[in-house]
């Protein structure tokens, strides 16, 4: 697993690449979290097109980041995310738990408060 | 011709899960499963492996076999341990129970959503073994 930050309008973006199990799951929530603090960004995309794939382990991950972030006050929105790891977010039920956008550009508004996930996962005004 | 078979013996390890996975997943590519099949296998052996490495072997080392095997019209695969064994293997199995912070309970129930038969052996102080099948669609 690979993670690449970047900074958006008043969150922070993690780009992922590879695997998301549990040899890579404690190193995706050090990093994260430690990531959020040193930028003080309250809130998390997390860009997942290149991520290939992804089991419960990887999802609970996910899950204690949407946690911490909202605990905060912040929000968390999941971008381009692969069809695959979809249908692993939906059968978890993560998927009604945590906004989805197509692309960044539509988190970056989710994340912001101007528009809320549509129906097929984009933000809608 | 004799039966293809595979069979790994690796350290109950967090970063020999992907070992797993592929091996298993390279092993079904050769029986003529679908991709979307095979993304689905890689996710149920992911599942059991992990179960093992979190739970077999509290504050110890031990190993688990993993065998993939071409019968009952597809796959089998089997994953074995030799550590403490699971307690309560019905309430393991329930969707939402885990004993591990930050995880979510579910491995169990991807594992039976994923593969076509489940069975699972377990007993206190001598292990747990976990057989699952996965059939193709036309075998």
């Amino acid at each position: 697993m690979n993670l690449t930050f970047h900074r958006g309008p008043s969150c922070l973006v993690a780009r992922m690449s590879g695997e998301l199990d549990l040899s890579s799951a404690t190193a995706f929530k050090t990093r994260i979290d430690q990531e959020l603090r040193a930028t003080g960004a309250p809130n998390l995309v997390l860009n997942l097109r290149n991520l290939d794939f992804v089991d419960s382990t990887g999802l609970g991950a996910i899950l204690g980041r949407m946690r911490q972030v909202t605990s905060s006050g912040g929000r968390i929105v999941l971008a381009s995310v692969p069809p695959k790891v979809m249908s692993m977010l939906e059968m978890a039920g993560l998927a009604s738990l945590i906004p989805v956008a197509r692309t960044e550009e539509d988190a970056f508004r989710i994340a912001s408060g101007e528009g809320a996930a549509g129906p097929e996962g984009g933000a809608a005004a | 011709m004799s039966e293809n078979r595979m069979y790994l013996r690796l350290s109950c390890l967090p970063a020999n899960i992907g070992v797993a996975r592929i091996a298993v997943a390279t092993f079904a590519a050769g029986l003529d499963f679908t991709l979307p099949d095979i993304e689905e296998i890689k996710v149920a052996v992911s599942e059991v492996v992990s179960n093992a490495v979190l739970h077999a072997y509290p504050g110890g080392f031990g190993e688990v076999t993993v065998q993939a095997s071409a019968g009952d019209g597809g796959l089998v695969v089997e994953v074995e341990d030799q550590g403490v064994g699971i307690p309560d293997v019905e309430r393991a199995r329930e969707p939402g129970f885990t004993t591990a912070p930050d995880h979510m309970g579910l491995g169990f129930s991807f594992m039976e959503s994923f593969m076509d038969d489940l069975s699972l052996e377990s007993s206190p102080g001598k292990g747990t073994r976990v057989r699952m099948v996965k059939r193709r669609c036309n075998p």
